[in-house]
């Protein structure tokens, strides 16, 4: 048999997946068994694609991508990732409105200072989901991606109702061009916070294994 | 204290007088019984032999017994066996067709063939008597 060889992963071009399908699934790469699940669906995907074409491997790696990704789901290695990743969305949630009544009653008596109300209030968000990324980080060592993924999927559906107005805000004739990107700020910071520390952590977990 | 002693030394003797109950946790001890997809893991490991792994496991289920198992269910599965010790494995090669990665081979240990058996002489045990011919045991 002639293989023809991938120039970018210099792999065989018959192993090589729908691209979108592998990514979805090196989520879970964290897991002790996932070389062995994705070689496996890469040797089916090579006798797939010889027997029936590229078409009918691909719909088939796909099936077999969404079937795998429910059954990794339910492990509880992932089961806790995904609780702790919706603990990191849930209680700035809970702990945001006593501190936006504090905060508000303590500006009442002091002098106006423009922008102090949004800079406390990224100042609360970046630093809670700093501290909250590096605590879950070193947690759950060796399983940041699956963190972040998750933390994504869950940010972008709690805030859904905070997109749709931050989408309206920036499309808004009325709203003074200064003041566009405060809902972008205020939303992205936080959640970038939180990626960037638990890298860190990640890599600082990575440091000290390796030391 | 007295009767503390004394109701436990009485249960002691009820327990050594129950012939059936102690012949059953005589037979029982150490033995753990399988569930049924780990059942037909085990078996499908039998048959293949030397030749056990992933892809070939799951064909061999989906051949046999015409279920399509993903494959993250079936190492879910043989996880658990080889905690439980009745399975053993061990890396293969890495090849091309693969992607590199390699292959991870299993084998039945001593101790998953008498679970294996366990299984069986209860399922025998809980059947003997029964007779599901009958209409009404369909109810």
């Amino acid at each position: 048999m002639v293989w023809t060889y991938n120039k970018r992963t210099h792999m065989p071009e018959s192993v090589n997946p729908p691209q979108m399908a592998a990514l979805l699934l090196s989520v879970f790469a964290s897991e002790p068994d996932f070389p062995q699940i994705e070689g496996d669906l890469r040797e089916e995907f090579h006798q797939h694609r010889q027997m029936n074409g590229l078409r009918s491997a691909c719909r088939w790696y796909w099936r077999e991508t969404f079937r795998n990704v429910f059954v990794l789901i339910k492990r509880p290695r992932i089961l806790q990732v995904l609780a702790i990743a919706a603990l990191c969305i849930v209680v700035p949630r809970i702990a945001y409105r006593p501190y936006l009544t504090w905060l508000s009653a303590e500006l009442r008596e002091a002098p106006r200072v423009p922008g102090l109300l949004f800079f406390l209030l990224l100042l609360y968000g970046v630093c809670f989901k700093l501290a909250l990324g590096i605590l879950a980080g070193h947690i759950l060592r060796g399983r940041e991606r699956i963190l972040i993924s998750a933390f994504t999927v869950f940010y972008l559906f709690f805030n859904v109702e905070r997109l749709f107005i931050i989408w309206h805000i920036l499309w808004d004739d009325q709203t003074p061009l200064h003041l566009k990107p405060v809902g972008l700020i205020l939303f992205w910071c936080p959640f970038i916070a939180f990626c960037i520390a638990t890298r860190w952590s990640a890599r600082r977990n990575g440091q000290r294994r390796s030391a | 204290m007295n009767r503390l002693a004394e109701s436990s030394l009485n249960f002691r003797r009820r327990l050594d007088s129950c012939d059936d109950f102690t012949y059953i946790a005589g037979k029982m001890k150490n033995s753990r019984l399988l569930g049924g997809f780990e059942s037909l893991l085990l078996l499908a490991i039998l048959r293949l032999g030397e030749q056990a792994y992933g892809v070939t496991i799951r064909q061999e289920l989906l051949e046999r017994t015409q279920k399509d198992v993903a494959v993250g269910a079936i190492y879910t599965g043989l996880d658990r066996l080889e905690q439980k010790g009745f399975v053993e494995s061990w890396l293969g090669e890495p090849t091309a067709e693969r992607g590199g990665r390699a292959k991870r081979f299993y084998r039945v240990t001593a101790s998953g063939l008498r679970a294996f058996n366990d299984t069986q002489h209860a399922i025998q045990d809980m059947l003997s008597g029964l007779d599901l011919q009958q209409e009404d045991a369909y109810a």
